[in-house]
């Protein structure tokens, strides 16, 4: 791999949080709400369907120092491409179990489903998302070692 | 060369000065006047991909495609940004940013002029096949009527199907599923008094006058909720015991009168009015019998909220169509989605009308569960034309329509053969190269989701427009792809 930056917790939008959305559904509420300040707080990434990303590219954001990777699917029932939701479930619970093992705070990587007309679920869905990440920090705070802030 | 447009509607506020050391140039509105001055500025500067920068609207469906297809950009290659109003000035240039060097990581997408085969299979006999068969015919598709399938293969423009009997092989671009229903009689107590809806007339009036019950049921919904069809065939038929066996007490027994149908409401009045009583259950009805040959029908009243348990003389049970064995057969073969009533159709509302997960197969009628008659055929003709729009891109000049190879690419050398994502591929547009050792991905057939470059445990299959290189430059990770 060419060009990894060196100081890897300094890339550029590092400290944020990164939305994965799916361009069926959760892309078009994204669009809706996107003056709200909750939305502010993300970095948002259109996919074709939540079903193309890879574990891998969940730990890497994080890697990166981004603070947590919210991925957005559509509803399970309503998926474009009939099973991309169940398996972008599937890769974020392996995610999830990879930073449980390694100690850290598993909140960091969340999927959920929001429908493309349910702009007020996805603004509290996102603020939960925010929510957990400070309670991860200021545990990790009051534990010197566990570091969930920092690069896993 | 790539160019970066900003709309010159007052809805966004585009960054000033220059993003990643470009400058946002002007192109008019693109969602108001067609592209117009966008298509000039990019023909006029030789430009092989672009940004551009606007509001929401600029995701409406279809619209980046139809501006990309007038500036003569492949539409992967016309990457849209939404600013907001409100928002940062320094979120925008990081999405502006990083959806330049997205453009820049993807690699050139080619095109290629593909051939559709304009024939169009339709398997199954009755109201619906006819109707879509004849739709077809009259958008110039040559038709080909077969009872029923026992093989395809190929994808969409170039089927080859094996129809049932015979053995016949027949090339198609698209294939219609629209088989007949299958009347499925729930099984009664063994010597109780109970016949089929569709046989009830024909059982009353071969009886003597002192032999006709005293009381009918006609229930309908005894373990499922049955459709429009059964509503209305169990109207008529009440209508008909009244107005020909008037000594005969009807009672008619079902979940929820669905009445949301041309004229079926007023038909719904002319049976109260006709003076049959109406019961609405919940639950499944269970059927029993008593020692004098009559039926008990135990069943949860909904008004009265309580349990009750009658007696009829006679009880005629609704046969509704469904999907039949062979039906959910013919979706295995096919690799269709069946829903838990047992219909060919994934429970997904995006599929909705008679459109099916692999692209140029579409299901209708009674072998989706519309088995009621003008459902069924308005079904037909929405499904002819959609099978028209599949196959005519460009059809019509006679040479083709013009595809973008913007469909997922395997690396040889990477597959494993594992055939994951053949299992994974809800368009069924994976195939395995014998000869080559690898899998292989079908343009025509493939929907650009991405699924199997996901799955992929070998990391050997990427899609052009979203390659691990573009994905991670839209997350601003660039050069951290994979």
């Amino acid at each position: 791999m060419s060009g990894t930056p060196t100081g890897r917790g300094a890339a550029e939008g590092a400290g944020r949080a990164t939305a994965l959305l799916c361009e069926n559904a959760a892309w078009l509420a994204w669009l809706e709400v996107r003056e709200d300040p909750a939305v502010a707080s993300f970095d948002a990434v259109r996919l074709p369907c939540s079903g193309t990303v890879e574990t891998g590219f969940l730990l890497r954001l994080l890697e990166y120092g981004r603070r947590g990777v919210i991925v957005l699917g559509c509803p399970k029932d309503s998926c474009e491409y009939t099973r991309g939701s169940h398996r972008a479930e599937k890769r974020v619970g392996v995610a999830r179990a990879a930073l449980r093992e390694a100690g850290l705070n598993e909140e960091r990587i969340r999927m959920d489903f929001i429908s493309s007309v349910d702009g007020p679920r996805l603004i509290a869905v996102l603020r939960a998302f925010i929510e957990g990440l400070d309670r991860g920090a200021a545990r990790a705070d009051s534990a010197p070692g566990a570091g969930a802030g920092g690069s896993p | 060369m790539t160019g970066l447009f900003a709309c010159e509607c007052r809805s966004i506020r585009p960054p000033k000065g220059t993003v990643s050391g470009r400058k946002l140039e002007p192109c008019g509105e693109p969602c108001a006047d067609g592209g117009k001055a966008l298509s000039a500025r990019v023909k006029d500067a030789g430009l092989d991909g672009a940004v551009i920068v606007g509001c929401q609207l600029l995701f409406q469906p279809g619209l980046v495609a139809a501006l990309a297809g007038a500036a003569r950009l492949p539409s992967s290659r016309l990457l849209p940004v939404a600013l907001s109003r409100k928002g940062p000035a320094g979120a925008a240039r990081r999405s502006i940013g990083c959806t330049l060097a997205a453009l820049h990581a993807m690699q050139p997408i080619e095109t290629r002029r593909v051939k559709m085969d304009q024939r169009v299979l339709v398997v199954g006999e009755g109201a619906a096949a006819r109707e879509a068969a004849g739709a077809l015919a009259a958008l110039g598709h040559p038709v080909a009527s077969v009872s029923r399938l026992s093989g395809l293969a190929g994808f969409p423009g170039a089927f080859t199907a094996e129809a049932d009997p015979g053995g016949l092989s027949l090339s198609c671009g698209a294939v219609v599923l629209a088989t007949m229903p299958a009347p499925r009689l729930p099984p009664t107590p063994a010597g109780a008094r109970s016949v089929a809806l569709g046989g009830l007339l024909d059982h009353l009036a071969a009886l003597r006058r002192r032999q006709l019950p005293r009381s009918l049921c006609v229930l309908l919904d005894l373990d499922v909720d049955e459709g429009i069809a059964s509503g209305e065939r169990a109207f008529h038929a009440c209508l008909e015991v009244r107005s020909r066996f008037p000594s005969v007490e009807a009672t008619l027994a079902l979940r929820d009168a669905k009445v949301s149908a041309l004229a079926l409401e007023k038909l719904y009045d002319e049976v109260r009015e006709a003076g049959v009583a109406i019961l609405k259950h919940a639950g499944r009805a269970m059927l029993g019998r008593d020692d004098e040959g009559g039926v008990t029908v135990r069943l949860r009243d909904e008004v009265l909220g309580a349990e009750v348990t009658m007696r009829f003389d006679l009880v005629a049970l609704s046969d509704p169509g469904t999907a039949s064995d062979g039906d959910r057969d013919l979706a295995a073969l096919l690799g269709l989605g069946v829903d838990p009533q047992g219909q060919v159709q994934d429970d997904n509302v995006r599929l909705l009308p008679g459109r099916t997960a692999r692209p140029g197969i579409f299901v209708v009628g009674a072998c989706r569960g519309e088995s009621w008659e003008p459902n069924a055929l308005r079904d037909a003709a929405e499904a002819a034309a959609a099978v028209h729009e599949s196959l005519d891109a460009g059809g019509a000049s006679g040479r083709g329509a013009i595809v973008e190879l913007a469909h997922a690419v395997v690396d040889g050398e990477k597959c494993a053969l594992c055939l994951t994502c053949i299992r994974s591929c809800p368009a069924r547009a994976m195939r395995i190269l014998a000869e080559e050792q690898r899998a292989d991905c079908i343009p025509e057939a493939c929907r650009r989701c991405g699924i199997c470059a996901g799955e992929c445990p070998s990391k050997a299959i990427r899609l052009p427009a979203w390659s691990g290189e573009v994905v991670a430059a839209l997350a601003g990770l660039q050069g951290a792809a994979r």
